[in-house]
């Protein structure tokens, strides 16, 4: 089996991980963090708390209170777009992004929020970045964009984006979930109002991870209450970070398991994961870019981890079977949960292809991809 | 009598940091679930020795900083009798 589909989620983990999940669950130590003073709570706790405290630290925050933990990307974007963004504003955002970012968004329309998109640009091979400062206008309050591109693996230029949002005193909402523990981010330097991750693709964690980051003074409302292990009087649920954007049970045993996969980015060192990643993502697009019957979507200079194509007309979906019943190459076909991009690279119908990497791709494993690819084209042909 | 502090936080979450944090100045207080009479509602508190006063409030002023009360409290050896609760406030 040669597995391609990590922007979905990363299959192989690191030994640790695993092992840490095993050791939570099978130790009969992990009680509920929070809920008591003795052992089992402390000690769930204590390892809620470094988890959060990884997490800060690989992403350059400050506050590892302002950490808060969710079950994926998706439950932590739609906090920060529903619990940030004001009613009757106007907000801009890319056609980069996931329908993780944009359903929440559409649902704002409810509360007079209007949206502006900015467009990609297939010859330049990146978003239309003039355009962020033309859609500005008086009532605009965010910019929500994403890290890198679950599609097309294009690494969005947060630096600039943030000197916007500085200059316009725009909130700066940026979904990670492809880019986290790949991608150099640096929360206090960017000055971002909310970075939500997902913890089971490049921080190397179990499914059912994620957060955000806000900042220490952030007045992002809460959209879950509940139990929270104190205050058990007060109708209102606690208003301090992170509480004011968790209630309930955590997945301590999952976190528990994250904490590891953050620890074996810590210790391959995020610089040698990225290289790793480059050298992999380039040498796939260079050997495709010379075969006259497929197509190469996204940037060939500023994308990683991900890589979109097809092959002639043929449909993403056929590809994906074939690659899979024939060479067990498992990829991802169809839209990806991006209509955006499609609709920009006019494969609303046909789909694309995508490949994605992992730490544990190896050189052998992309030479056999590339060979398949060209049989089938080949085949095709 | 008994004579010991007692920390109450209005985050859960800043008493396991203080918990931390005294642990490696090597103070060997301990988390408690907090007395209703100091405040009712569950939460956490951090008890430690009386004796550490000066360092604990330094330790609490300077890393944590707010969102908490310090309670010096007065207990009979056998813990039934009159408590007497001061609220110290020489840092917040």
């Amino acid at each position: 089996m040669y597995y391609f589909d990590n922007a979905a989620t990363t299959i192989k983990k690191p030994k640790q991980v695993g092992e840490a999940i095993f050791e939570a669950v099978t130790s009969e130590k992990v009680g509920n963090p929070a809920r008591g003073a003795h052992s089992y709570s402390i000690d769930a706790f204590s390892a809620v708390y470094e988890a959060r405290l990884k997490i800060a630290s690989l992403f350059g925050a400050s506050d590892e209170l302002a950490v808060a933990f969710t079950q994926n990307a998706t439950m932590a974007l739609n906090i920060a777009i529903k619990g940030l963004i004001p009613s009757d504003c106007h907000v801009i955002t890319t056609v980069l992004e996931h329908n993780s970012v944009l359903r929440p968004l559409y649902e704002l329309s409810q509360r007079n929020v209007n949206l502006s998109f900015v467009n990609y640009d297939k010859d330049r091979q990146c978003l239309c970045y003039e355009e962020f400062e033309k859609l500005i206008q008086e009532d605009t309050r965010a910019i929500v964009c994403t890290q890198v591109s679950n599609v097309l693996g294009d690494i969005v230029n947060l630096e600039f984006i943030s000197k916007l949002c500085q200059k316009y005193n725009l909130l700066f909402i940026v979904d990670g979930s492809q880019g986290a523990g790949l991608v150099p981010f640096n929360f206090d330097r960017l000055k971002v109002d909310a970075f939500c991750f997902t913890g089971h693709k490049s921080l190397y964690g179990p499914q059912g991870t994620g957060g955000l980051i806000v900042k220490s003074d952030s007045q992002i409302k809460g959209i879950v209450s509940g139990g929270s292990g104190n205050l058990s009087f007060s109708k209102k649920h606690p208003q301090e970070l992170p509480d004011r954007l968790e209630a309930g049970t955590l997945n301590s045993h999952s976190l528990i398991g994250l904490s590891a996969g953050i620890d074996y980015v810590l210790d391959e060192t995020p610089e040698k994961l990225w290289n790793q990643q480059i050298k992999l993502t380039s040498k796939m697009r260079e050997v495709f870019k010379s075969m006259d019957s497929i197509s190469l979507y996204g940037s060939d200079t500023q994308s990683i981890g991900t890589l979109a194509l097809n092959i002639g007309q043929v449909n993403a979906s056929d590809i994906a079977m074939l690659l899979w019943d024939e060479y067990r190459i498992a990829v991802r076909a169809g839209s990806h949960c991006a209509p955006l991009v499609h609709q920009t690279f006019k494969t609303i119908e046909q789909g694309m292809v995508r490949f994605s990497f992992s730490s544990f791709t190896t050189v052998e494993e992309i030479d056999y991809a590339i060979e398949a690819v060209d049989a089938i084209a080949k085949k095709i042909r | 009598m008994l004579t010991y502090l007692v920390i109450v936080f209005d985050s859960t979450h800043y008493a396991i940091k203080t918990e931390k944090l005294m642990k490696q100045v090597n103070i060997s207080g301990r988390l408690i679930p907090t007395p209703g009479n100091l405040r009712a509602g569950c939460g956490l508190s951090y008890k430690v020795d009386i004796n550490l006063k000066k360092k604990v409030l330094t330790l609490l002023n300077e890393e944590i900083g707010q969102g908490y009360e310090v309670f010096e409290i007065k207990k009979s050896e056998k813990g039934t009798d009159s408590e007497q609760l001061t609220v110290l406030n020489e840092f917040n």
